[in-house]
């Protein structure tokens, strides 16, 4: 597992290096940031999107189904006391000619996702300061 | 606190122009404060989504969950954001006289 480095730009903008990719993640305008990039939430909300995507192509893929053009949309709300990702919306949007027939197999697929499965047994996380 | 003339009235609004009395709040309020989120005007399709998060929010004190909101209206996510740019928890929510929603960091 590669190492996530997240390393300070200026204000609450950060540099995320993964192996060869970086991306800038920021606060929001209203939370007293830049908006130079996406929030640590809708990364998170991103997350599981995405890894919905990826295991639905990997399914379709082994089993001959149409899925290029697919969309995964997903919103959340927040909650408060304490502050965190109340709950999570999203809505998948397969090509024409995927067969009705499959949508309960996709679902399956898409809540058995690893993003899906790590929030359902949340991590253990240790968080320490370093010198 | 800061004053913004909306729907005929000089109201009090917080920093991000969310209106602090939800007494005040009327279709007038509402249009102009379309205005604010990138909604140039109400159709019946955006006033479909304003009131029922309203509705809700009456009944029990908050605003409904982004999925409750698509299962009521019938519109999908992408539509809630295409009907509010800025998304139903900032746009369709201040719209709709809602106090602020929770922010994050």
């Amino acid at each position: 597992m590669s190492l996530v480095s997240v390393e300070h730009r200026a204000g609450k903008s950060f540099t995320v290096s993964i192996r060869q990719h970086e991306l800038v993640v920021d606060a929001s305008l209203e939370d007293g940031g830049e908006d130079g990039g996406p929030k640590p939430t809708e990364l998170f909300v991103a997350s599981l999107g995405s890894c919905i995507g990826i295991m639905i192509a990997a399914y379709c893929q082994n089993a001959d189904l149409p899925y290029e053009g697919m969309e995964v949309d997903a919103a959340f709300d927040l909650a408060a006391d304490p502050i965190c990702i109340g709950s999570i919306a999203i809505d998948i949007t397969m090509p024409e000619g995927f067969p009705e027939e499959r949508r309960k197999a996709l679902l399956r697929v898409a809540q058995a996702c690893p993003i899906h499965n790590t929030l359902h047994r949340p991590p253990q996380i240790s968080v320490e300061v370093v010198d | 606190m800061a004053t913004l003339n909306l729907g005929g009235k000089d109201l009090e609004i917080d920093e991000d122009g969310f209106i602090q009395d939800p007494e005040q709040w009327d279709d007038g309020v509402a249009a102009d404060l379309a205005k604010t989120e990138q909604v140039d005007e109400l159709t019946e399709d955006h006033w479909k989504v304003v009131n029922y998060i309203r509705e809700y929010f009456i009944e029990f004190g908050s605003a409904p969950m982004v999925r409750k909101l698509c299962k009521a209206s019938g519109f999908k996510l992408k539509e809630i954001y295409e009907l509010f740019p800025t998304g139903p928890a900032k746009g369709a929510c201040k719209i709709a006289g809602l106090p602020k929603p929770t922010g994050c960091v």
